[in-house]
């Protein structure tokens, strides 16, 4: 079943039914809502909203997870652009030019390119899920554990080395989320590793209490530390149109952002802030010499229109490393993928075929979420613009409320709690000095599966160690890692040589 | 395993002494550099609050807990309407609680105010 005709066919006639189409609508209103809202993000809300898996099966609670990805993309765009506080990495760049546009009055446009550009890139993107993820299948069916080993190394080394500040701190998340990932007894070999004779720790740290740790306690208690008295000035939303001049200024940007952003995505270089950074130097060079002179003053549109929807290709883009090899890329589709863990499913090549009828259905709703967001935000962004006026101190409040009964409901043991505000405590630490939090998560939730593949692989090789290098493709994918790893350094240091 | 990422961590380790030994990174944040001064108030406002809800969680249960959390972190972000805070906090945490327990099905147990408010609809708690 790799024909995507065929599987769009089967997934839209499931995607289409009243119940899906209501998970849909609901993922987008959420996703929106907390993309808008400072301070949440999707990987904390999907992580809190992972119980539903007991209750809904599991290609509802996959359209509701999707739809909160998608929205997410589409409502950080709008506390970006009329707060300056971006909501979530992706839009960092949004807010550049997007902030000083609202300051100088032109709001409107600003949402109105990001919300379109998004449409733009999410429909391109989920059409490249939709016809690379096939081709990635079949080249993935040919991998055995080294091979899966070596990739997953490379995924280690790109989200915490290559991306970010600093290789060192990168890593350093990661090993941490390494150590988390071991607690607990030992599958393979029934040994209880780090878990200090506490009962509690024998199932292992759970991946919605770290997440929720690291997205929300940790989050909020570093927003007090650095709080300010005082409220926070909204910019006014004024009209959401586009002049004729802004549509033809965006409509390039709009599509040369979705074709960078997408590639990104796939690779397991992941992330949105390397492709968003890229459109937006790219848009800022190709501008004419009038549109130049608006950058960093009254902000360009190009600059909005641009990294925005290389954000949202990028965002679609990493679906397909998720669904076609079991590898997660950011914080989100590692929670994600622990999702379809609890369902007993695990991602992988295997998961086109085995659950065909999952992934179309769930591919044909990222294009009807797609379009229901764009019919949401276009028309209806002050209203989401309200939320905003919510007070701060109820905001963040009401979200360690949620942060606590998310935990608590997993196992009502205090232990558990003790381990969330102290894990809080070590994310308001990383984010003062400046320690990326996404490679926690996905060092704690692929570090096991890495673990398992490098034992079956050595299983095979009957415990030949050099399997690992002998095996071309699985030589070429590390070759790949200690290039990414090493590659700038020496880059760096060639320049330098040679001024 | 455990090994490897204990030696990884060690390396890594010595790795950022070295790097905090060479006048660490913190002043070429933007954020830090420009970061107002530190809130202690706040900050101990809202320690207060998590400890209070470990301490409360046991005895009088989610919703209580909870709400005592709640007032101590609005006050902590510089709300100075205690009242309209409790009473806030009280509506969304009862609400919260039974959406966990009836919708999901995950079970938080019952403290005293639950119960009361169970007892007052005419239902068992759950076990």
């Amino acid at each position: 079943m790799t024909d995507p005709f065929a599987g769009l066919a089967l997934g839209f006639g499931n995607a289409l039914t009243l119940v899906n189409l209501g998970w849909a609508l609901l993922g987008c209103l959420l996703g929106t809502a907390v993309g808008v809202l400072p301070g949440i993000g999707p990987a904390l809300t999907v992580a809190l909203l992972l119980p539903i898996t007991f209750k809904v099966g599991a290609t509802g609670a996959f359209i509701l997870f999707c739809g909160v990805w998608y929205g997410a993309m589409y409502g950080g765009s709008t506390t970006s652009i009329l707060l300056n506080t971006p909501g979530e990495s992706g839009s960092i760049i949004t807010a550049l030019e997007g902030a000083k546009m609202a300051r100088n009055g032109r709001a409107g446009p600003a949402l109105a390119t990001a919300a379109i550009g998004s449409f733009i890139a999410g429909t391109v993107g989920t059409l490249g899920v939709s016809f690379v993820g096939p081709i990635v299948v079949d080249l993935a069916l040919q991998l055995g554990p080294a091979e899966y080993f070596s990739l997953m190394v490379l995924c280690f080394v790109t989200v915490s080395a290559v991306l970010g500040g600093s290789a060192l701190r990168g890593l350093t998340s990661l090993f941490f989320g390494l150590l988390l990932g071991l607690v607990g007894i030992d599958l393979q070999t029934g040994q209880p590793r780090l878990t200090f004779g506490i009962p509690e720790l024998l199932d292992g740290v759970n991946v919605v209490l770290v997440a929720v740790a690291l997205f929300a306690v940790g989050e909020t208690l570093y927003l007090a530390w650095r709080h300010v008295e005082g409220p926070q000035e909204v910019r006014p939303v004024g009209r959401v149109t586009m002049s004729r001049a802004d549509l033809r200024r965006s409509v390039g940007p709009w599509f040369r952002g979705s074709f960078l952003g997408f590639p990104f995505g796939v690779l397991p270089a992941g992330g949105t802030e390397m492709p968003t950074m890229l459109s937006y130097y790219a848009e800022r060079r190709l501008a004419g010499p009038e549109a130049r002179a608006e950058f960093g003053a009254t902000g360009a549109i190009e600059g909005v229109a641009g990294p925005e929807a290389a954000n949202n290709a990028a965002a679609a883009g990493i679906l397909v490393p998720m669904l076609t090899l079991g590898l997660p890329t950011s914080a989100t589709a590692a929670i994600m993928l622990s999702a379809f863990q609890s369902y007993g499913i695990s991602p992988g090549p295997l998961l086109f075929e085995q659950q065909a009828e999952l992934v179309w259905t769930l591919i044909a709703s990222l294009y009807v979420a797609n379009v229901m967001l764009v019919a949401l935000n276009l028309p209806l962004v002050g209203l989401w613009a309200r939320i905003l006026r919510i007070p701060r101190p109820l905001l963040y409040a009401g979200i360690l409320v949620f942060a606590t009964i998310g935990t608590y409901g997993i196992s009502n043991s205090v232990t558990d709690l003790v381990l969330l505000y102290g894990l809080g405590l070590v994310a308001m630490a990383m984010r003062r000095f400046d320690f990326p939090t996404a490679p926690v998560v996905i060092g704690m939730i692929l570090g096991p599966m890495a673990e398992q593949a490098m034992r079956q692989a050595l299983t095979i090789s009957q415990g030949d160690w050099t399997t690992f290098l002998t095996r071309p493709v699985s030589a070429a994918i590390l070759a790949l890692a200690v290039l990414a790893l090493a590659g700038p350094r020496l880059y760096a240091a060639f320049a330098r040589r040679r001024p | 395993m455990p090994f490897g990422v204990v030696a990884g961590l060690l390396l890594l380790g010595a790795g950022l002494v070295y790097e905090a030994l060479r006048g660490g990174w913190s002043r070429d944040l933007e954020e830090v550099r420009d970061a107002p001064p530190v809130n202690w108030r706040a900050f101990t406002l809202l320690l207060a609050g998590l400890a209070a809800n470990l301490l409360l969680i046991v005895p009088l249960g989610f919703s209580l807990a909870a709400t005592a959390q709640f007032v101590l972190v609005a006050a902590a972000f510089g709300s100075r309407r205690f009242f309209r805070d409790a009473a806030i906090a009280l509506a969304l945490t009862l609400a919260v609680w039974f959406g966990f327990v009836e919708l999901l099905g995950v079970n938080i147990g019952a403290g005293v105010l639950e119960g009361l408010v169970l007892w007052a609809l005419g239902r068992e708690p759950p076990a």
